[in-house]
């Protein structure tokens, strides 16, 4: 089968298992990416379209509670942003809202970490706006750490920031953390952990003290399965509770456990 | 900012090769000139300077990972300052005392109050050069260069030339001056030092401000 035979008859089938149409077009695009990518055929990557749409749309189905979906966080209106002649970011609209989490998807080099940034007050819009309302807690994709303090003292220092003193810093560091399934108090240094545990690092320093708006990069790169799922589901927490997420991310599973898809 | 500079000292104190190598540089240029009666007091303070203001620079280049992060979650970019560099003066001032102490029991100054007055001011002038280097600096490597020029011009300028007025640590040879041979200007030396700190702060604030 041909491969836009495929992605259109892919589209159609979700939509007779009435998957929203905003989420099947970031599911086809990432489904096109993934195909791209790997070069692979798409029978030969994904199956006949009706069974895998059957797949994904059960999964949304199983997996997705409907978002109590509020007032706007994070609104970002026609975001240019270029680097020399280079544009990464071309008149993109976003709006965040409360109880939302929403994954940003796009090839290497499509502007997902620009945005965060952006939307972090990191980086600067060579055009367009951005309304945030309430707190910010942002993980890089790498860095943003400090490699000779333990988590710990990552938790007491952007702890502090937040309004959390020394004990409750920790005690709420340590608790995200072992949501994750990572013992942070018995840790070494930030400059001896492995990839995926800097992430869990950072994932955590961007939920102390319990931020309206999570802007996550590449949160889950290096973790194993387990901590993935485990993510997701402190992230759906988050989510229920009120707060908002934005997360930047190339892994296909995703987007069946989010709420809207951004493709950039 | 307490909190900064607790955590500023505690990763300095993990950096156990550069602790020893900032410990080494100066007592490396005291023993090398032990021999010359006042020379070697004269380049064990070029020495803190260097070593201080080194550990001051990688510091500020170390921060831009960390730093912005941490105004994101709430910190003012005046208390991670005021906390990195607070602690990085602390640090000084001890290495200061220590060699202070040291010459005063080696016996190889009679103004043994007045050395530790120039080593303490030298403290405080590398500090705040490491620091303004290191906000102007893009790279390490670019850093570490721009504070090659600037502590090898000051060793290599005679004092009276413009050239070593407009230098960061002149303040520290007019100091040298006055307690080795009782000559020289203190108070021209502390207004020289003061500037320095002045402008270093007008540098790091601008640049930090705007990042």
């Amino acid at each position: 089968m041909r491969r836009q035979t495929w992605l259109d008859e892919f589209a159609l089938e979700l939509a007779a298992r009435e998957v929203a149409r905003a989420d099947i077009a970031g599911i086809v695009v990432e489904a096109s990416g993934h195909l791209d990518e790997t070069a692979a055929a798409p029978l030969e990557a994904f199956g006949a379209p009706a069974a895998y749409a059957e797949l994904v749309a059960d999964a949304l189905g199983a997996q997705r509670v409907p978002p109590r979906v509020g007032e706007v966080r994070v609104a970002a209106r026609g975001l240019h942003k270029r680097y020399r002649r280079h544009t990464v970011l071309d008149d993109v609209d976003l709006e965040l809202h409360v109880g939302e989490a929403v994954l940003l998807m796009g090839r290497n080099g499509r502007g997902k970490s620009t945005l965060l940034r952006i939307l972090a007050g990191l980086a600067k819009p060579d055009g367009g706006s951005v309304e945030l309302h309430g707190s910010v807690g942002y993980a890089p994709q790498d860095g943003g750490l400090i490699d000779q303090l333990r988590p710990a003292e990552h938790f007491v220092l952007f702890g502090r920031a937040r309004g959390l003193d020394r004990k409750a810093a920790i005690q709420q560091g340590r608790r995200l953390a072992e949501q994750l399934g990572w013992d942070a108090l018995a840790a070494p240094v930030a400059g001896e952990l492995s990839g995926g545990t800097r992430q869990k690092l950072n994932v955590v320093l961007a939920a102390l003290g319990e931020p309206d708006v999570l802007l996550l990069d590449e949160p889950y790169q290096g973790l194993d399965l387990d901590s993935v799922q485990r993510f997701w589901e402190l992230l759906w927490e988050w989510r229920d509770a009120g707060r908002c997420a934005l997360v930047a991310t190339h892994a296909h599973d995703a987007i069946e456990r989010a709420d809207a898809v951004l493709e950039l | 900012m307490t909190v900064v500079a607790e955590m500023t000292l505690r990763a300095l104190a993990r950096r156990r090769a550069s602790l020893a190598l900032l410990l080494a540089l100066p007592l490396l240029f005291y023993v090398a000139r032990h021999g010359l009666e006042g020379q070697s007091i004269r380049f064990l303070a070029l020495g803190l300077a260097w070593a201080v203001s080194t550990i001051a620079l990688f510091a500020a280049l170390s921060g831009r990972a960390s730093e912005p992060r941490l105004r994101i979650g709430g910190w003012s970019w005046r208390a991670l300052l005021a906390g990195r560099v607070g602690a990085l003066l602390a640090v000084g001032l001890a290495l200061a005392v220590l060699y202070g102490a040291l010459v005063a029991v080696d016996g190889q100054a009679e103004r043994t109050l007045a050395v530790g007055l120039m080593l303490a001011v030298t403290a405080c002038t590398a500090v705040a050069t490491g620091t303004a280097l290191g906000a102007l600096a893009r790279r390490e490597q670019d850093g570490a260069l721009l504070l090659f020029i600037v502590a090898g011009l000051q060793f290599i300028a005679d004092p009276p030339t413009l050239l070593a007025h407009v230098l960061p640590f002149w303040s520290t040879r007019e100091l040298a001056t006055w307690a080795i041979d009782g000559a020289g200007s203190p108070a021209a030396a502390l207004a020289h030092a003061a500037v320095t700190v002045l402008v270093s702060t007008v540098i790091v604030a601008a640049v930090t401000r705007r990042s």
